[in-house]
């Protein structure tokens, strides 16, 4: 049940993620003409793009970016270790992902908990509340670890996640980590 | 432990967590949270993991970043970007190399409606080294030459480095992008001059387009090209002129591009789901990294650790022009082993203050930088650049042969490096005339 939801709800994350960046777009081009041609910006703008679709484009997708390796590492230097030293690392690495994440879902939640108790906006053109973006954040963070912690998991008990834990891809996947 | 062993000690500690493959953007925070720890309390060091994510990546400044990706990434696959080549291709005919000077001028256009050099190389293999090697060139040199100007897609604007770059160091980003323009054309013209002398020396290395176009051809090229030239037209020059902010002009552009393709008929459902998580996915981990630069250099600061490096530099000398020199070979070195985005957000919290006390003027050091990234995406054993065209060309010219070919342009790049060192004027005239 949980590993179900784990293998699924990364894709979804990252379809709402796309979905926002598209509004994205369209909000802020038609913030844009709307000030030009009619002198009436569409309000708040600046302050939802930042609070939220910003929030949403970058922490959403760490789930998925976990699920299908797409995180930027360095491979040089276990590229030709002995298989034992390259699984070993592979399990540090994820054990940090997850220790980390875990860290983060913690502390973003007690912080989203308390903006949402004080009911937290930011003040411009109109007052805009941002404390539900906050939750975002332990959301992204605590699926992300879930993630890892499957990994851990299938690694330790099924041969096959083994065996692709312990191998380094020989060049970097062409679509996830093309970027800068 | 004194705070400045606590700093050295997680910097070591990053540097070996790197090594052992554990993602750059989760090192840097995790570090940065223990060793906050360790120098004050567990209050300041939670403090900075529950507001900095958000806070940091709230920023308007930043949301050009994922509508600059996407303009590029809808542009290139909606396939804007391919009729490019074949009209350079055309015009370039005559001179010897000629194919593949089509090939550096073509990326360098496709670098200003990207803002990504590794999307740009990526993309600029696909579409022109088939053609190269059908012409019979050298495979080494082919590569090389698209490995080597897709470094391009962030010296041209727009550019997501420059954007971080100009955030972190407090920059203004319409400025670093008018300042990256000459030394872009400058790079390319130097790689065209070296595709030109090399193939006039050694014609086997280049031969001659065997394709003969017609002027109908041509035509058609054209007018299947045009609006990729202007869209990345008006979107910089909106920006320049200060009708646009960054955001603004990137979501304007990625809007646009959307609709030349739809018009084209070139557009479909995949092509908007790709370039939408594409963007994302790269928004997300770029992010990361810079969320965890922002604690590193909390961190940093904290331990003292910048202030000793800046007196260590300083000591040795106080120079601008060595410490630049000093910079660049750090970077280069650090350039054979991680990423552009890595090196960069590890250095700069350590850096800056050296550059500020020595009076290093930051626009100026923002090219220079973005231009050591880029030679640093051609050098082995990581050069990122010559991993996407090996992947791109489905692994038909093994990675040592286009590192090989890469080489003399990592030259010819140095050559462009020494100038831009030499005269500062080249980055430092348009951003200057513009106020």
């Amino acid at each position: 049940m949980l590993r179900r939801f784990l293998d699924r709800v990364p894709e979804y994350l990252v379809y709402l993620a796309s979905l926002l960046v598209f509004l994205m777009m369209l909000h802020v081009s038609l913030d844009v003409t709307l000030k030009y041609l009619f002198n009436r910006p569409v309000p708040a703008t600046v302050e939802v793009v930042s609070y939220y679709y910003m929030v949403a484009a970058v922490f959403l997708p760490v789930a998925w970016s976990e699920k299908v390796g797409a995180g930027i590492t360095v491979d040089l230097f276990l590229l030709r270790a002995p298989r034992w030293m390259r699984l070993g690392a592979a399990c540090l690495a994820l054990l940090m992902t997850a220790a980390t994440y875990l860290l983060l879902t913690v502390n973003t939640f007690e912080k989203a908990v308390q903006a949402w108790h004080e009911r937290e906006i930011v003040m411009g053109p109109i007052m805009l509340p941002i404390w539900p973006s906050r939750f975002i954040l332990p959301l992204s963070f605590l699926i992300a670890s879930g993630i890892c912690l499957l990994q851990l998991w299938r690694i330790a008990t099924l041969p096959a996640a083994r065996e692709a834990a312990a191998t380094i891809a020989h060049a970097p996947q062409e679509t996830a980590d093309v970027q800068h | 432990m004194s705070s400045i062993e606590i700093g050295i000690t997680g910097t070591v500690a990053i540097l070996i967590f790197l090594a052992l493959r554990v993602q750059i953007g989760i090192v840097l925070i995790l570090v940065s949270f223990v060793g906050v720890w360790a120098i004050t309390d567990l209050g300041p060091a939670w403090g900075i993991l529950r507001n900095a994510p958000f806070h940091f990546v709230a920023n308007w400044s930043f949301s050009a970043v994922p509508m600059f990706l996407l303009m590029g990434y809808v542009a290139s696959y909606s396939g804007l970007t391919t009729g490019v080549f074949g009209v350079l291709r055309i015009l370039l005919r005559r001179l010897p190399g000629g194919l593949g000077c089509a090939g550096v001028a073509a990326t360098t256009l496709l670098s200003a409606a990207s803002g990504s050099s590794i999307a740009t190389a990526a993309a600029m293999a696909r579409i022109s080294i088939p053609e190269m090697l059908r012409a019979n060139y050298d495979k080494g040199f082919a590569t090389g030459a698209i490995a080597a100007a897709g470094g391009l897609g962030s010296l041209i604007p727009p550019s997501i480095i420059m954007i971080v770059y100009g955030l972190f160091a407090q920059q203004s980003i319409s400025k670093l992008f008018l300042a990256g323009i000459i030394p872009g054309l400058l790079s390319a013209l130097m790689f065209m001059i070296y595709i030109v002398i090399r193939a006039t020396l050694n014609p086997k290395l280049a031969p001659i387009d065997p394709q003969v176009p017609t002027r109908a051809e041509l035509i058609a090229g054209l007018k299947d090209t045009w609006p990729l030239p202007l869209l990345v037209f008006s979107v910089l020059m909106g920006i320049f002129l200060g009708i646009f902010t960054p955001t603004e002009a990137g979501a304007i552009g990625a809007f646009l591009a959307m609709v030349i393709a739809a018009l084209r008929g070139s557009m479909s459902r995949t092509v908007i789901k790709d370039a939408l998580r594409d963007t994302i996915v790269s928004t997300s981990s770029i992010f990361m990294i810079a969320v965890g630069a922002s604690m590193f250099a909390s961190f940093v600061g904290m331990s003292g650790l910048s202030r000793s490096v800046t007196n260590l530099m300083l000591g040795i000398s106080s120079d601008p022009l060595m410490i630049i020199l000093m910079i660049s070979l750090l970077y280069l070195i650090m350039g054979m082993f991680i990423d552009a985005m890595g090196i960069m957000l590890l250095t700069l919290p350590v850096l800056l203050p050296v550059l500020q006390v020595a009076n290093i003027d930051m626009i100026w050091f923002g090219i220079i930088l973005v231009k050591l990234l880029e030679i640093g995406l051609m050098t082995p054993p990581l050069g990122l650049n010559v991993y996407v065209i090996h992947s791109a060309l489905r692994g038909q010219v093994p990675l040592a042969t286009i590192f090989r070919g890469a080489a003399g342009f990592v030259g010819v790049d140095l050559v462009t490096l020494g100038l831009l060192i030499a005269f500062p004027i080249i980055i430092l005239w348009l951003p200057g005339i513009a106020g």
